[in-house]
């Protein structure tokens, strides 16, 4: 483990001792390379786990969440570098100190072995989020987004932390893997409902369920580029990674807990779809989108059947690549036509080719095309809410249906129709974008030739 | 036998050539159209030895390989299935976009991306191979989405257009509706057999099977535009013509047809299914038939006798007949593509012009196309001996004697005179009377990429009904007797609908305009059914969006709950706590106080 760790660590000193000129290339290749050594992670071979050391294990469920975080810090440094070109060199040198340190976090929170050096962690990622969204985010209301952010996260996972202390002192450790076989049914009592209240809520909040989703908007909306892709592409996928393993301490209480949720997911998930159709500002869009995929992640969570774990660890890596690279889309938009009206940047497809067809590619897995690995998340946890009762298939599919047309509704208004007259001279696209947003891409179709290596613990 | 899998999985692989060479300097060439097509023509003549073999031999054939992924039981892996449907459809699918193709290539020769439609063309092509070949019902879910993916972008393949755009999106919008059906059905199955292999569906109970059914018709109704999920299709016809003729004739539109059969073992056994599709095709083919009567977009008036003929095949499917509808659809891809191109041809000669109030007099300007017209026009209606009349004919016959639903048959009769009406009234103001267009001429359809490619689908429209009746295996025991007018019923009903159309057209010719009248409106305004599910639905949903979940949910509710009602309370009780008023004077003044009293009980207590 140290093997990713200490490398990432490393990047502090690199971005401070670079030259002026090199912070971003050193920072990104450098970067680039580390996500190369955690690829070899995602070669489970056994049913088992790989335990690193007596702190940190990666098992097929955190892998692939592993992964996608050490892959996704050279595309935000890529997609930052833009944005940064007018600051001051300690001030980029700061920004990228931040990131680095939140990945650094991120991936000791995946491969945490303890359940209270898990909730350490989870909380301390929350410092250099908050400080990226308050310190470089465009408009004055970063900060109430921030305050919005910080508190609901705090507020949810606080009982957590009672929950964990009461957990040790009751079953004597928190060792995620001693502690499946020490756990004992979870009977139905106030307090344990209580328990099982805590140790859900600060997941859920981070998911977000809906009702607890309004942070979740402000701080998309409101966070720099990076941020906003680290926010949709990790953090959000903490909440269901920990709700995976913390419901194997919450058993049988889960099957009848879990209905008020289920019910605001899925009700949730075509609210949020529906206020994406009358959105105008395109992070807005996006973000909303994000808490409807998300829904599906808490409904697929909650039933706990074998397929729709397998749906879950799909969707949560899908979404997380999509929902980044739609990020960068709207972000390199948002670079030429300084506003993210969806409405002052129609018809690019004209002038802007190649980034259409991004558009393009990225909508359509965000409508879960088939074969896309986001198809096979999708359809699994449909699947599998199918089997847990046959009427959800309304409300999936009335969501499936308004997913499709929000997503396209947004590259229509972006790509097609008469391009204004205030885009005529605007700049080209450039590789770095490209490239970016070919890296984007590139793992969602490799997976989508063998989505196995996604499908978590149960596979 | 090792011929058969090779030639066939060549022909499909030739296909994906033209796509990969996209990546090189012949993606550049002004030649790719060109190369696009030969492949096509190729992949057509080398798809004739397997289905040859098949027609002599009679053996269905599956591949399976590449193994995708194992789900626990479950087995998922590319496979290929080459039966009787594949086998006869590959063929005339190939045979039809070839000639479809060519004809783009003068249709489109203006266009600056002409190679990249060409692309997106073939692309449909792929996926709608992927769907007819596919053995399991991922890999069939996979060519669905993708036919309807590429109909996205070609219908809004001219983008700075607003109305292609719309299309474009009800296009997605009704197949995406059908999808949910495909995917419940898909749920259901995994969870009720364990299986998406095709083989292991069929040998399912045939007991409790209406949910994966109606899921399956739901999405049949959605991809071939019948009643309900219809308006689609006419709105598609923003597209490019070579698109119509594509996507909207004999390939897309009959997916939906194409799954039903595929899947008709689990729905021959169940009445109550088989009865709501016997109703459902009967109204649409009704209803899209009433509808075509007095459009006067010449394409929208082919769209919506596609639509009426999707109808019929679903009739069809509904009493039983499922090899039939079969055969309707592949008899219906050569005239409707004609048709379609036969349209086509006329608007860019008449510098596109759509409208057939503007027309007229063309068979003189246009002796070929007038030609293909008619026949195609014939043999849309079923006149004996043209590709149209060996199903059409067999359809209308067996409906008659069938002891089904005599109220939808009744209804299907009434839709097949009205097919002959609209068509001779396509005939009458177009290619009869005088010309009504502007004298600018234009018109010119000597180019031989035009001629050729019409000309291939007349043969197709005269001979091919012939050719595949006579050489396919019967499948179904035919009926042999029948009673007179019985067996003539559908000559007569469509010879009617001829003969009053043409009296009706001849006579209001020179008749003044009246206002219009009820039944006209309902018939121009397509049943209303555009006004109605088009603003009203939309609205309130949107209006919901807005209303609701966004301002009263989200932006109130929500925000006054939590966050907006904690920092209130805070402030209010923080406020009303502390002792801390900012009275200095009062402060200072109660100092003052209790230091001079302390100051004098000290002073004089010493």
């Amino acid at each position: 483990m140290l093997k990713i760790i200490v490398p990432t660590m490393m990047l502090i000193p690199l971005t401070w001792l670079s030259k002026p000129s090199m912070i971003w290339i050193n920072t990104t290749a450098y970067s680039m390379l580390i996500s190369l050594i955690g690829l070899t992670y995602l070669n489970q071979f056994t049913d088992n786990n790989l335990n690193f050391s007596l702190l940190f294990f990666t098992d097929s469920l955190s892998a692939p969440l592993l992964v996608l975080t050490t892959w996704l810090l050279p595309l935000m440094l890529m997609a930052s570098q833009h944005h940064l070109s007018k600051e001051t060199l300690t001030r980029k040198k700061l920004y990228i100190t931040m990131l680095v340190t939140l990945q650094l976090l991120l991936i000791m929170t995946f491969t945490a072995t303890e359940l209270i050096m898990f909730y350490i962690l989870f909380e301390a990622t929350l410092m250099p989020t908050l400080i990226i969204i308050t310190r470089w985010g465009n408009q004055t209301e970063r900060l109430n987004a921030g305050l919005y952010f910080l508190f609901y996260t705090l507020v949810g996972s606080l009982p957590l932390l009672i929950a964990l202390l009461w957990l040790q002192s009751n079953l004597g450790t928190l060792n995620l893997l001693v502690i499946q076989y020490w756990t004992q049914p979870l009977l139905s009592s106030w307090s344990n409902t209580l328990l099982w209240l805590a140790c859900m809520m600060a997941f859920m909040v981070k998911m977000p369920l809906y009702g607890l989703h309004l942070w979740l908007p402000k701080a998309h909306v409101e966070a720099p580029i990076a941020g906003s892709m680290v926010l949709a592409a990790v953090l959000l996928k903490l909440g269901g990674y920990g709700m995976m393993r913390i419901t194997i301490l919450l058993n049988p209480l889960t099957d009848f807990m879990a209905y008020p949720f289920m019910m605001l997911s899925l009700w949730g998930m075509i609210m949020t779809s529906s206020i994406c159709l009358r959105q105008t500002d395109l992070k807005s869009l996006i973000a909303y989108s994000s808490v409807s995929h998300m829904a599906l992640v808490i409904v697929a969570v909650l039933i706990q059947s074998p397929w729709s774990y397998m749906g879950a660890t799909a969707l949560m890596i899908a979404h997380g690549l999509t929902s980044s690279m739609l990020f960068c889309l709207a972000n390199s938009n948002y670079e030429r036509i300084h506003s993210r009206t969806m409405i002052l940047a129609r018809g690019l497809q004209t002038l802007l080719p190649l980034m259409a067809a991004w558009w393009l590619l990225a909508s359509l897995t965000n409508l879960a095309l088939p074969p896309t690995i986001n198809l096979v998340g999708e359809l699994f946890v449909v699947m599998a809410s199918f089997s847990w009762s046959n009427i959800t298939i309304i409300l999936m599919g009335i969501n499936i249906t308004i997913t499709a047309l929000y997503s396209l509704y947004m590259l229509i208004t972006t790509q097609r129709g008469k391009y204004t007259h205030h885009v005529k001279n605007i700049k080209p696209s450039f590789t770095r974008e490209n490239s970016l947003m070919a890296l984007h891409l590139l793992p969602l179709l490799l997976l989508s030739l063998n989505p196995k290596v996604i499908l978590g613990p149960i596979y | 036998m090792n011929l058969f899998t090779s030639s066939i999985l060549v022909t499909l692989f030739m296909l994906t050539l033209p796509i990969m060479m996209a990546n090189t300097s012949m993606y550049i060439n002004k030649l790719y159209p060109r190369y696009v097509k030969t492949t096509i023509s190729y992949a057509f003549m080398i798809s004739l030895i397997p289905t040859m073999m098949f027609l002599h031999l009679g053996q269905d054939t599956m591949i399976s390989n590449w193994h995708w992924i194992t789900i626990q039981t479950m087995k998922l892996s590319l496979s290929f299935k080459f039966d009787y449907f594949s086998m006869i459809f590959v063929p005339v699918a190939l045979f039809v976009t070839w000639s479809i193709m060519e004809f783009s290539i003068w249709y489109m020769h203006s266009d600056p991306y002409i190679n990249r439609f060409f692309k997106y063309l073939l692309l449909f092509l792929i996926t709608m191979m992927i769907l007819v070949t596919a053995n399991n019902m991922f890999q069939l879910f996979i060519g669905w989405e993708g036919v309807g993916i590429m109909s996205f972008l070609l219908i809004g393949w001219w983008y700075g257009r607003t109305d292609a755009n719309t299309a474009a999106l009800q296009a997605i919008l009704y197949n995406r509706i059908g999808d949910v059906g495909f995917i419940m059905a898909m749920a259901w199955f995994l969870t009720n057999l364990n299986t998406w292999d095709l083989q292991q569906i069929f040998m399912a109970n045939h007991e409790n099977l209406n949910i994966p059914l109606i899921g399956l018709l739901l999405a049949a109704t959605g991809k071939s535009a019948q009643f309900g999920l219809h308006p689609w299709l006419p709105s598609a016809m923003e597209g490019p013509t070579p698109v119509s003729a594509l996507l909207h004739s004999s390939t897309m539109v009959v997916a939906g047809v194409f799954l039903l059969i595929r899947f008709h073992p689990l729905m021959e056994h169940n009445k109550t299914l088989q009865t709501i599709t016997l109703c459902l095709g009967a109204i649409t083919t009704l209803f899209t038939a009433i509808c075509a009567l007095t459009q006067n977009d010449i394409k929208k008036i082919v769209a919506f006798s596609t639509s009426s003929q999707l109808g019929l095949m679903i009739v069809t499917i509904g009493i039983n007949q499922p090899y039939l509808a079969f055969l309707h659809i592949c008899t219906h891809a050569f005239f409707k593509a004609m048709l379609f191109m036969c349209s086509g041809s006329i608007i860019h000669s008449l510098n596109d012009e759509q409208d057939i109030r503007k027309m007229g007099g063309l068979f003189k300007a246009l002796p070929f196309t007038t030609t293909s017209l008619i026949v195609g026009s014939l043999a849309l209606t079923g006149m004996p001996f043209l590709t149209g009349f060996y199903s059409k004919d067999l359809i209308i016959e067996t409906a008659n004697t069938s002891y089904t639903n005599a109220w939808a048959l009744l209804m299907t009769l009434v839709a097949t005179s009205m097919t002959a009406a609209y068509s001779t009234r396509i005939m009458f103001f177009t290619l009869l009377g005088q010309p009504r267009f502007s004298p600018i001429i234009t018109i010119n359809e000597n180019d031989p990429h035009l001629i050729n490619s019409i000309k291939r689908l007349l043969f197709g429209s005269i001979f091919a009904g012939f050719l595949i009746s006579y050489n396919i295996t019967p499948t179904t025991t035919p009926q042999m007797t029948m009673p007179h007018y019985l067996k003539m019923m559908a000559l007569i009903v469509t010879i009617l609908g001829f003969i009053l159309a043409l009296e009706l057209n001849l006579m209001m010719q020179n008749l003044k305009f009246k206002y219009p009248s009820g039944l006209f409106k309902f018939s121009n305004m397509l049943g209303y059914f555009p006004t109605i599910i088009h603003r009203l639905m939309p609205k309130t949903n949107l209006l919901m969006g807005q209303k609701s979940a966004s301002t009263l949910l989200d932006m109130t509710w929500m925000e006054k709950i939590l966050p907006k009602s904690i920092s209130h309370f805070q402030m209010k009780s923080s406020i009303a706590v502390s002792n801390q008023k900012g009275l200095i004077k009062l402060y200072f003044m109660s100092f003052m106080l209790t230091l001079t009293l302390s100051l004098l009980t000290l002073s004089f207590h010493g």
